[in-house]
């Protein structure tokens, strides 16, 4: 009962959360207009997008500032566009930003937003066409690139009678995205036709190698964050980041088993590879009730500040960028130092004891089953997904 | 009871606490830079973007006009 009740409040906090999030009033585009030039006169004249003139009063003709919002890797921006009687954007400001800080600064430190400065409104402002993309954060200069694009079009049509050659949007399908999907369905094909978990080792392997040194993507808490405070990166150019985080969580949700973590998790994978340096057999497994209860705690805490903050980035802990992309903090490089040593000798200790995805998944896969929806027996799943050996 | 066993399950423990202990910090860090990011509102300049024409004083007469 107390278990249950702790439960439905936790829950709760984090609706409760998130509402807060939702309803937090943006900046408003007016006081942020009164803030960078208090001594200009200018007038609101649309609101989608929001798009300002100023007066002429001295003598000069009109410039217009207008906002547009794309979404980056960990949440959205809002940028400012200034574009001048002649329909030349002068200047691109960020005004909000939810994106990774990491990736954001990196854009900033390379005079990304300098580029736009004389680029015609009507222009298609394309990234590696008329604008070239900061190496590192691709997904951040092509948010900035859409959000500039959606607001100086707009100007450039409705106040300049200007007319815009827009390419239509390309749908970016490779051999990426290919492989993801093909691997999502081998997955799904293996784990029920053949019984053994052995099959698991070939998946797990193609796993670290294609999402993890390869794509550098996986499931993270920061990719659920996003997903459930509605930031969705568009789908034609990230249409990778919807067949790896809808795909694993597809899987819990539609058959009620966790497959992700033990068949396709690039991290679990290097865990298992490096588990085998001492032998499988020889590796602990965590065994304690309260120290398995701390991925869920975790995840908790993570969604808790993620929604506070209405940054998707915020609450992500996890050492998995590191490894793949060699990219981290002190503190980042230190967690992985920790989790690959403890890996020696503990089995899967970070899925265990810290992982917010595993617990994430597990609870979606749980509440499926708990639907009565099964294809399988919740006996037989946990059998089968998460071998556990406490004798080990 | 074995002393093999109490000495991994201490060894498991610390691990997990020095790991959590990184995973807080990790919070506090995050924090940090997420207000450090927080933008500062960034000045608009729509001075001296486009040149201006120079204004001829109204008084000048165009015809006797001679440099020195």
């Amino acid at each position: 009962m107390l278990k249950r009740i702790m439960i439905v409040v936790a829950v709760a906090i984090l609706i409760g959360a998130l509402a807060y999030s939702n309803m937090a009033a943006e900046k408003d585009e007016l006081l942020y207009m009164k803030q960078v030039l208090p001594q200009t006169n200018f007038e609101k004249i649309s609101n989608n997008p929001p798009t300002f003139k100023t007066d002429q009063s001295n003598g000069k003709e009109h410039y217009y500032v207008v906002f547009g919002e794309a979404n980056g890797y960990g949440g959205p921006m809002k940028v400012a566009a200034v574009i001048d009687p002649l329909g030349e954007i002068q200047q691109v400001v960020v005004v909000e930003s939810r994106e990774t800080p990491s990736f954001l600064n990196k854009v900033l430190k390379a005079k990304f937003l300098d580029q736009f400065k004389n680029i015609k409104a009507n222009d298609p402002i394309e990234l590696g066409a008329d604008i070239d993309y900061v190496t590192g954060a691709t997904v951040s200069s092509r948010a900035i690139a859409n959000a500039v694009r959606q607001g100086s079009h707009e100007v450039a049509v409705n106040q300049l009678g200007l007319s815009i050659s827009e390419k239509p949007e390309s749908w970016k399908f490779g051999l990426a995205e290919a492989s993801a999907i093909i691997l999502l369905l081998a997955v799904w094909v293996l784990s029920l036709v053949w019984k053994k978990s052995k099959m698991r080792y070939i998946t797990l392997l193609a796993a670290v190698i294609i999402f993890g040194f390869w794509l550098k993507i996986q499931i993270s808490l920061s990719s659920i964050s996003a997903l459930l405070m509605g930031y969705w990166p568009p789908i034609h150019s990230n249409m990778i980041w919807y067949v790896i985080v809808l795909g694993g969580l597809g899987i819990a949700l539609f058959s009620g088993r966790n497959l992700y973590c033990y068949w396709l998790c690039p991290f679990g994978g290097v865990q298992e590879l490096t588990s085998m340096v001492r032998g499988r057999s020889k590796c602990r497994r965590v065994s304690n009730q309260l120290l398995r209860l701390l991925p869920k705690i975790l995840l908790w805490s993570g969604l808790l500040l993620t929604f506070l903050y209405r940054n998707p980035a915020i609450g992500s802990y996890e050492p998995f960028g590191t490894l793949f992309g060699l990219t981290g903090t002190f503190l980042n490089w230190l967690l992985l130092l920790v989790i690959m040593t403890a890996s020696i000798f503990i089995y899967r200790f970070w899925c265990d004891c810290f992982c917010p995805v595993g617990a994430f998944l597990d609870i979606c896969a749980k509440v499926r089953r708990r639907l009565g929806k099964l294809v399988h027996s919740p006996e037989k799943v946990t059998q089968h997904q998460m071998p556990m050996n406490k004798t080990e | 009871m074995n002393n093999k066993y109490n000495i991994g399950d201490i060894l498991n423990h610390a691990l997990c606490v020095v790991t959590l202990v990184i995973i807080s910090l990790t919070f506090w860090q995050n924090i940090d830079s997420n207000s450090a990011t927080d933008l500062n509102p960034q000045k608009i300049n729509m001075e001296s973007q486009t040149p201006q024409e120079p204004e001829i004083p109204e008084n000048i007469d165009m015809h006797n006009f001679a440099v020195e």
